[in-house]
């Protein structure tokens, strides 16, 4: 398609970026929420590769996680609840040079958006898909999300969540044509940013079950390592 | 980029060949020739026979010889209907005129029938005129089964008082001749009759077929050719009439096509490239149609897992670059209800077809409605205003796609176009687009932005701002759902709010400051006015034309702009003693048990129009899963004069 | 253009990069001149074309004069820099115009390749200066003293890295004996796909020394492989030679190994005398360069890893264990169930 043609030509420059450079608004998550920790690690991912910010976009959902591309220096999409994923798909097929970064929270990934992971995963564009899993319903406070331990008290099942929870990677793993899937903590910065830069480098669908803590309402339910 | 222009690919090109017979000595029989200025020809089989494909092709060498020509689709609801059975009746009515056809008329004049049970099924339906001629196929009266037997003579029966002339045929005994099974070579002869009938040109048809059965083999090509000659010769030798509607002279090319079809083409001229969708009826054609031939013009067709997510595919590739267009019909149109909220709030152009059907819920997914003009307008939590567009013609749907787009993207607007299943089917020729290459979108501007400039720049008096799309140096933002200042900050605080609210609805006061007052049809000034937008226009200008002979002080005004409102409409209202909508989905009708002025449900247009002139604007309004016919409007107009003497 | 029909056949088969590199140009072209018309205040024109850019559906219905009055925004450049702009326009249709023929470069015998292919490259790479100086006056920063030059010839050498990517593909032809191959090798850049059709006598393996693990090579006599040079997504060149020389095809998507992207079809002993510049003891040595490259692992299992044994369990391992473990994926039972129950 043409609707790029001349940026790719005439965007090439000498520029070299600091980490300052992918920085947006001050991030409000709470204090001691993992997504600073991944926002962390976004950023220092971007200036490694020396991302050109106008040519880098952020997509996400509704959720705390969500708020993720205000916080940086890029193009941002910030969208609807549980509905990122399409939208990067369609930026990717309109502006393939693009580097398309999708951020959900499990609520938004495996509850109201899994019809489209499911699919995205399976039509596998050229994506990196950043799920944050602090197994509960953030945003909202405290409801139960599929990705909720069983027995973790919620607003909305208080006498402990009722069923197991739904395992993202095996599901991801079963879905035909998935390219990439992998699983890490916001918690262990080495392998976080380890498997960032993989899951960039990969062509295709990168999905990232990224395991966050969520101070304010499952403090403990991750384990201790 | 340097190619033929998309547009004017794989249609039909009609060429006015001079119309008469093709053959000099016609077979047998002596027959009168009736002159006519119309007529309303019907073929209809079991589904699986193939009468469309003869109508299809019947219809294309009508149009070539310059006759005016509306094909409509009777389509049963499921796909495999048991055979011989009412329900199942599929087919095609095509009126044929002397000059320009614009809807499907009133009643059918001839009509070919597979079956008797499927010609019960639109003697039923009220399709037939009591004078209709029938050829019908005559092996059911005689077949083994019993019940069989007894099914005809019943239907026999119940035909008998009407009046209509029935001509039985062998067609299954005569196609036997020629091929093993008569299930796939009848409507072949089928064709062959019509052609003698009217009186079509061979070598037209010859190569019609060629076109329909490119994809086959030179043996499909002769056996056909053969067929259409055994139904020809046939009719030559035992009917006694033929029929002749003189084209009038045109020059100009003529274009044949569906109103699908001319939206997907139109949709190329118009230069977008994605088409994200999920298949619904009777939307989805346009998807086919353009997956033939997008990406040949470097688009794609994106069939996504559903609605929502084909709204989303829109949207981020509207976002990224030019604009982007979903499809789809009513059920459809609720689930992007969310997201057509973000690409408002986050004015994000966007252009949405949805091809009307009959609703709610699954409705009547093959027939006709205009019932989701409110959900247009909206179908919306919050408020989120957009820009509605009604085309009229089939003509129209290839052309509306170059506006609605141009209009996305000057206003930063989501545009619906409103289709629906009339148009969607109804076959129609119309002068041939002279293709501008000004229509297409330029690519994205991805030129560095200026120190200063804002995602949402929006000027204080119109609220109109250009966007910035990634790729753009120093124009990096997020764009949100959420409330935002114009430069895309998430801001909660009234003020914010308020301003963000007033700036995205001015667009659509801009918009409507630049648009032309319409034209009534028929009389500036009088007794009724008639007031329709969508597929109507063509029905309702005939019955106008009708009653003003017959005497009556009426005339009509089709809307093509439903939001925002074509202006002017008060003062045209005020020059009538009465207004009424003339639409096809469901109002009360006054008298109803319980149904008061006050809690009377309104034709749709009706009640907007209402809304916004304060006139008193009644609705006559129809679902019978099926276009509306100018004869029953012209009663309707009857009905709706206001008494002599009210003022 | 040569009548050689080698010519004709690669740059059919080249068609598709061509086609990338037109449509940049044919982009650029649309965008500059609708830059040149927001630069001209001619309103008439303006409201002509966005009347006509509304389509006949709005003929009569919307106000085209009117929306141009609200949406019009003109741009503006110093006066000095107006015919800077008309002849970046010019540029870039020229470029168009020429169409094909502007891929091939005919090297006269005993002339340099080098030179030839060089100036073959700028020629088209004027389109990469229009653009960059249109593009330069839309966002005000264009410098006459600084930017005038990219109006002239652009050499392979400026080009941007982007730039090279979209480099217009060359169909080169040239004698067998004006093959000094060496300095090539510069332009192998980007996803840059030269073609040499080669005239007459031609040393065995005239590529072969441009062998790298990132750029395809392929010899061939006809048009075998051509469609991996048009399709590579790195930079390739191909040379059509006679009969009797060396035919491979060197792929990098095909593996990590040279030897798992060396195919041979044919290799042929190195010729008894000295052809062009070209020693004996040269083609021998290109030829046995080309079988070094093509002979697989010497000693297979020597450097397979320690036999049946598990790595060492390091902290890396452990923590990728207790990772896995977190996916329920591995045989014992997830911790995560266990800490709330
Ligand atoms: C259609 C819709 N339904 C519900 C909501 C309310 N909502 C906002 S965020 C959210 C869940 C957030 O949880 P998660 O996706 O896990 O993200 P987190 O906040 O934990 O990062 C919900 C239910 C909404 N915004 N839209
Ligand atoms: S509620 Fe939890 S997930 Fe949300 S910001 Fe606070 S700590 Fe993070």
């Amino acid at each position: 398609m043409s609707s790029c043609s001349l940026h790719v030509l005439t965007n090439d420059d000498d520029r070299t970026f600091t980490l300052s450079d992918y920085e947006g608004a001050r991030a409000r998550w709470c204090p001691g929420c993992g997504d600073h920790s991944v926002l962390a690690a976004v950023e220092k991912l971007l200036s490694a590769e020396q991302l050109k910010p106008e040519d880098t976009v952020f997509v996400s959902g509704i959720g705390c996680s969500s708020r993720f591309p205000h916080y940086l220096k890029t193009y941002g999409f910030h969208g609807v609840h549980g509905r990122a994923l399409p939208v990067a798909l369609g930026i990717k097929l309109h502006r393939p040079e693009l580097a398309v970064f999708v951020v959900m929270g499990d609520g938004d990934c495996t509850s109201i958006g899994a019809g489209h992971w499911v699919h995205t995963l399976r039509y596998n564009p050229d994506l990196v898909v950043l799920m944050l899993d602090n197994g509960i319903y953030g945003l909202t406070k405290n409801q139960t999300s599929p990705t909720t331990p069983q027995g973790v008290p919620s607003n909305t099942q208080p006498q402990g969540t009722i069923l197991p929870p739904l395992n993202p990677i095996s599901l991801a793993l079963g879905v035909s044509n998935a390219s990439f899937v992998a699983q890490t903590a916001e918690f262990v910065p080495a392998h976080l940013y380890a498997t960032l830069r993989a899951a960039f480098h990969h062509r295709g669908l990168s999905f990232v079950r990224i395991l966050q803590r969520c101070p304010v309402f499952t403090r403990g339910s991750l384990p201790r390592r | 980029m340097l190619r033929v222009h998309p547009a004017m690919r794989g249609i039909v090109t009609v060429a006015n060949h001079v119309a008469g017979p093709a053959d000099a000595a016609s077979p047998g029989r002596p027959h009168t020739v009736h002159r006519m200025r119309e007529h309303t020809v019907e073929v209809v089989s079991d589904s699986g026979e193939g009468a469309q494909k003869c109508s299809q092709i019947f219809g294309a060498v009508s149009a070539k010889m310059g006759n005016g020509v509306w094909t409509v689709e009777i389509i049963p609801a499921e796909i495999q209907p048991p055979a011989r059975a009412p329900e199942g009746a599929s087919g095609n009515r095509i009126r044929l005129g002397a000059g320009q056809v614009t809807n499907w008329g009133d009643d059918t004049n001839l009509v070919v029938a597979f079956n008797e049970q499927v010609l019960l099924a639109r003697h039923r339906a009220g399709a037939l005129a009591r004078d209709a001629t029938i050829l019908l196929e005559d092996k059911w009266a005689t077949d083994d089964d019993a019940d069989i037997r007894d099914a005809w003579l019943q239907a026999m029966r119940e035909i008998a008082d009407v009046g209509y002339r029935v001509v039985t045929v062998p067609m299954e005994e005569r196609c036997l001749t020629l091929v093993d099974d008569a299930r796939k070579g009848k409507n072949m002869f089928a064709l062959g009759m019509l052609a003698f009938i009217y009186q079509r040109n061979l070598d037209l048809v010859f190569e019609q077929i060629a076109h329909t059965f490119r994809k086959k083999s030179d043996a499909v090509y002769a056996r056909n050719v053969d067929l259409v000659r055994l139904g020809y010769d046939w009719a030559g030798a035992h009917l006694d009439f033929r029929i002749e509607i003189t084209p009038e002279p045109n020059d100009r090319p003529m274009v044949v096509m569906n109103g699908n079809e001319a939206i997907g083409m139109g949709a190329i001229a118009s230069g977008m490239e994605l088409c994200a969708m999920y298949p619904i009826t009777p939307a989805t054609s346009v998807s086919h149609y353009l997956s033939e031939v997008f990406e040949r013009f470097g688009g794609v067709v994106h069939q996504a897992e559903d609605e929502i997510a084909a709204a989303g595919v829109a949207i981020g590739a509207s976002y990224a670059g030019k604009v982007a267009f979903t499809i789809t019909s009513g059920p459809g149109l609720a689930l992007k209800t969310e997201f057509l909220g973000l690409a408002v709030m986050t004015e994000v152009p966007l252009v949405v077809v949805n091809v009307q059907r009959g609703g709610p819920s699954t409705g009547l997914p093959t027939k006709v409605e205009q019932s989701d003009l409110l959900a247009a307008l909206f179908a919306q939590p919050g408020d989120a205003p957009r820009v509605v567009i009604a085309p009229a013609t089939i003509e129209e749907c290839f052309h509306v796609m170059t506006t609605a787009r141009r209009i996305a993207e000057a206003f930063r607007a989501v545009v619906i176009v409103l289709s629906d299943a009339n148009l969607a089917t109804g076959v129609q020729p119309f002068p041939r687009p002279e293709v501008d290459t000004r229509w297409h979108a330029e690519p994205a501007d991805l030129s560095a932005v200026l120190a200063g400039r804002k995602p949402y720049g929006w000027d204080e008096s119109t609220g109109l701002s250009r966007r910035i799309v990634p790729g753009q140096r120093g124009g990096m933002h997020t764009v949100t759902g959420l409330s935002h200042d114009e430069g895309s900050k998430v801001a909660y605080s009234a003020g914010v709010h308020g301003r963000g609210m007033a700036m995205r609805s001015r667009k659509i006061a801009v918009l409507s400051s630049l648009l032309t007052p319409p034209t009534p049809y028929g009389a500036e000034e009088g007794d009724l006015l008639i007031v329709g937008w969508g597929s109507t226009k063509g029905a309702i200008e005939e019955a106008v034309d009708r009653a003003r002979a017959a005497g009556l002080s009426v005339a009509s005004l089709h809307l093509r702009f439903l939001s925002p409102m074509e202006p002017g409409l008060t003062a045209i209202f005020q020059r009538f003693r009465r207004v009424a909508t003339v639409e096809i989905n469901y109002s009360d009708t006054m008298g109803d048990p319980y149904v008061t002025e006050e809690n009377r449900r309104r034709g749709q247009l009706s009640w907007l129009l209402r809304a916004q002139t304060l006139v008193d604007v009644d609705c006559w309004t129809r679902v019978p899963g099926e276009p509306l016919r100018p004869g029953a409007i012209v009663q309707a107009m009857h009905d709706l004069m206001p008494p002599r003497g009210d003022a | 253009m040569p009548s050689d029909p080698r010519v004709h056949l690669a740059l059919e088969r080249l068609a598709p990069p061509i086609a990338d590199f037109r449509s940049i140009v044919v982009g650029a072209l649309a965008q500059a001149e609708g830059f040149v018309a927001s630069v001209d205040p001619d309103d008439e024109t303006r409201v002509a074309t966005a009347r006509a850019a509304l389509g006949p559906f709005a003929e009569g219905r919307i106000d085209a004069r009117a929306l141009v009055a609200l949406t019009a925004e003109r741009a503006a450049i110093p006066a000095a820099y107006r015919d800077r702009l008309d002849r970046a326009v010019a540029v870039l249709r020229d470029v168009l115009e020429r169409g094909v023929a502007l891929h091939v470069v005919d090297v006269p015998s005993g002339t340099s390749l080098v030179a030839a292919v060089e100036g073959g490259l700028a020629r088209a790479g004027r389109a990469f200066g229009a653009v960059l100086a249109v593009e330069l006056m839309k966002g005000g920063r264009y410098r006459g003293e600084e930017h005038d030059g990219l109006l002239d010839q652009l050499a392979f050498r400026s080009w941007t890295r982007v730039e090279r990517r979209f480099a217009p593909p060359l169909v080169v032809l040239v004698d067998g004996t004006d093959l000094h191959i060496g300095g090539l090798a510069d332009f192998l850049d980007g996803r840059e796909k030269i073609v040499l059709v080669v005239r007459g006598a031609c040393p065995p393996a005239p590529l072969a020394r441009l062998i790298t693990p990132r750029t395809l090579v392929l010899q061939t006599v006809d048009d075998a492989g051509l469609e991996q040079v048009a399709n590579s997504a790195d930079t390739a060149v191909a040379a059509m030679v006679p009969d009797g020389c060396a035919l491979f095809l060197h792929d990098p998507g095909l593996g990590r190994e040279a030897w798992q992207r060396m195919s041979i079809w044919n290799m042929p002993r190195a010729p008894r005398q000295s052809l062009g510049g070209m020693s004996v003891w040269q083609m021998e040595e290109d030829l046995r360069h080309l079988s070094a490259l093509a002979a697989g692992p010497v000693a297979a299992g020597e450097s397979t890893p320690r036999a049946g044994g598990a790595p060492a369990p390091g902290a890396v391992d452990a923590l990728s264990r207790w990772l896995l473990e977190q996916s329920s994926l591995s045989p014992e039972e997830p911790p995560m169930r266990e800490a709330r129950s």
